[in-house]
């Protein structure tokens, strides 16, 4: 019993002024971090189509997307990690992880003729991994690449083919 | 053998200390990976479908401050039980996000901590469970061993 009123002593002792102003403060220290650091993002998100608009890459739905899987002749590239690639991706697309993409891209160099026609994902709508990758790899001349925006996640609910 | 027995585990001034250190060490950790890459934490967020795309971005700015500060709290034992609420209430909404994701069926990464191949399934449940028992007993145990807290009241009953 005396416990039971120690602690429900310490609840109502609750500061909640003082954990709102430690969340301020925190907040705070946020906003100004992300002002000067070389990897800030910006504070409202671009919507991905947005983005793929802004720099004229083209981009494509599930139905596009599966047609073109169907129909054949297309590789697809896995912009994801590539942990998650293994765990399960779009059944013969191939890993090119974005963030490794200088160790990677020399191995599969041989795969991608710059001709090709290449569909690009990562995990899902708002993932930018695709976007990078797609840059990198228009960068280097690519004349045919497309991005699936809806990605892994808009696939694997499709229940499409998968490995 | 105490007849409190297994109370007297916890209610001692060790185990809430270890505890302390504990926690709030995972969640400073946590949070160093998410504030030097917001990009990739917002990703993360975004994968679990739950908040519009506009403030995704401003999630991931602002959330990792909230818990590193919350950590360091938890960790020297300053304001230690304001730290713990805040890290009670991110738990929560951890647990909640990870639990809705299962829930739709949602293969992806966790985003807990900088390692991507983390996957949220029934191990990160029960890992924000564990953690949420670790709070609580911070909460209702903690006696202020080695903290900021006790040093300061000490000085000013002096």
């Amino acid at each position: 019993m005396a416990l039971k009123t120690i602690h429900s002593g310490k609840i109502s002792r609750l500061k909640v002024k003082e954990i709102c102003l430690i969340i301020c403060i925190s907040c705070f220290m946020g906003v100004v971090f992300n002002l000067f650091w070389v990897n800030r993002v910006p504070f409202i998100t671009p919507s991905k189509a947005e983005l793929y608009a802004l720099k004229n890459i083209p981009s494509i739905n599930l139905v596009e997307t599966k047609a073109k899987f169907d129909q054949g002749g297309f590789i697809f590239l896995d912009a994801r990690g590539a942990g998650e690639y293994e765990l399960k991706h779009i059944k013969g697309a191939l890993s090119l992880p974005v963030n490794h993409f200088d160790l990677y891209y020399p191995k599969m160099k041989e795969l991608l003729p710059k001709d090709a026609q290449i569909v690009v994902y990562c995990a899902g709508e708002e993932c930018g991994a695709s976007l990078h990758l797609a840059e990198e790899l228009i960068g280097l001349q690519y004349k045919n690449i497309q991005v699936f925006l809806g990605g892994w996640v808009e696939w694997n609910k499709a229940g499409y083919p998968a490995e | 053998m105490s007849s409190r027995f297994p109370v007297n585990l916890i209610d001692n001034k060790y185990t809430p200390f270890l505890l302390r250190l504990i926690l709030g060490g995972m969640f400073i950790y946590a949070a160093a990976g998410k504030i030097l890459y917001p990009a990739e934490f917002s990703e993360a967020i975004a994968n679990y479908q739950l908040v519009p795309v506009q403030v995704l971005n401003l999630i991931a700015i602002l959330l990792p401050w909230v818990e590193m500060i919350a950590g360091l709290l938890l960790l020297n034992g300053f304001r230690t039980q304001s730290g713990n609420i805040i890290i009670f209430l991110c738990l929560c909404i951890f647990s909640f996000c990870a639990f809705s994701a299962m829930i739709k069926g949602l293969d992806i990464n966790c985003g807990c901590f900088t390692d991507a191949s983390r996957r949220i399934g029934l191990l990160s449940l029960l890992e924000e469970a564990t953690m949420l028992l670790m709070s609580v007993c911070i909460f209702f145990f903690d006696k202020g061993f080695l903290s900021i807290d006790n040093l300061l009241s000490k000085y000013y009953s002096s």
